[in-house]
């Protein structure tokens, strides 16, 4: 099957990976979904690495919330016109970077709550090997002043402080939940939330509804 | 014998129970009636490959989630995970709050 031809004027979709370790949970499905938009809508998508994740080289512990914002904007602006952006999980954080795209999102969660995971993850792996473990709050707090690093992942204070401070999510053009009973959300998609399992595997039938959910919502 | 339970507490417990199976379904993606045939003397920790110190981090932040709950790591020992009862018990302690 051949993709369907899209038009160099054509609306252009940014998707935005969540952060950390869900990135890596989640990169498969967001490929596909990338795939299912151009061969089944004509839709052209990109998803950048954000430095110091996924395939970027750049070392993690350097950067910044601020540059994480700067290469998305950089990226999207070398694939004129980017005009939506599907931002997944804390990757919602990240959608204010492009602020001519309308933006669409699914079971987005506050920085602040997946930094709270992380410290949590430190904290798993520190009471299997019997020591007792400090306060969430108090991990973060310390990383706000000095670099710290969480379930694997090297951030520099400032990467911390300002995931914390920017933790406060507007509302989006479009929101997607898989969760029956979400108030905030537009709509419910059924499939698994991939992002919680160590072996995400494939949900075939939700990487569908996602890119139909989200080609419906660009053609409106 | 078991205290008798008031209908509103006990359908709060029963809905707990719910949450907390739908919780580990998604975590550890067994399927429902795996998840479904679990009691309260079903080990979790250590029994299930699926379930690491990882996904144990997940749980809880699924549980702070689906409760709207604080859970403080200080308050969770190893015991909480042992089986699926400890867990149960903790979590209808939790939401009654």
């Amino acid at each position: 099957m051949q993709p369907a031809q899209a038009a160099d004027s054509a609306p252009k979709l940014c998707l935005i990976p969540p952060l950390f370790a869900e990135a890596n949970r989640m990169r498969r499905l967001l490929v596909s979904v990338m795939r299912h938009l151009a061969m089944a809508h004509g839709i052209a998508s990109i998803m950048p690495d954000l430095p110091g994740t996924l395939d970027s080289e750049a070392p993690l512990s350097e950067t910044t919330f601020t540059d994480w914002q700067q290469a998305l904007s950089v990226a999207c602006e070398q694939h004129d016109p980017i005009s939506h952006s599907a931002a997944f999980r804390a990757g919602a954080v990240l959608d204010s970077a492009l602020p001519h795209a309308k933006n669409w999102r699914l079971s987005p969660i506050p920085a602040a709550k997946q930094l709270r995971l992380l410290a949590r993850t430190e904290n798993a792996a520190l009471r299997e090997s019997g020591v007792s473990v400090p306060a969430l709050t108090e991990i973060l707090e310390t990383a706000r002043k000095d670099s710290v690093m969480l379930a694997g992942y090297a951030l520099s204070a400032d990467m911390v402080t300002e995931l914390m401070d920017h933790s406060d999510l507007t509302k989006a053009d479009r929101t997607i939940s898989l969760a029956e009973d979400d108030d905030e959300a537009d709509a419910v998609l059924h499939g698994p939330p991939l992002w919680l399992r160590a072996e995400p595997g494939e949900a075939v039938e939700l990487t569908v509804a996602i890119a139909d959910d989200i080609a419906r919502w660009m053609a409106g | 014998m078991a205290s008798v339970a008031t209908p509103v507490s006990s359908l709060t417990e029963t809905e707990t129970d719910k949450v907390l199976r739908a919780i580990l379904r998604d975590i550890l993606g067994l399927e429902q009636d795996r998840i479904d045939a679990f009691d309260r003397d079903t080990e979790l920790f250590g029994a299930l490959p699926e379930l690491d110190s990882m996904a144990v981090a997940g749980l809880l932040t699924e549980m702070e989630d689906r409760f709207d709950i604080v859970i403080e790591d200080e308050d969770v020992d190893g015991e909480v995970f042992e089986n699926y009862g400890n867990l149960l018990d903790f979590s209808v302690q939790k939401v009654a709050g």
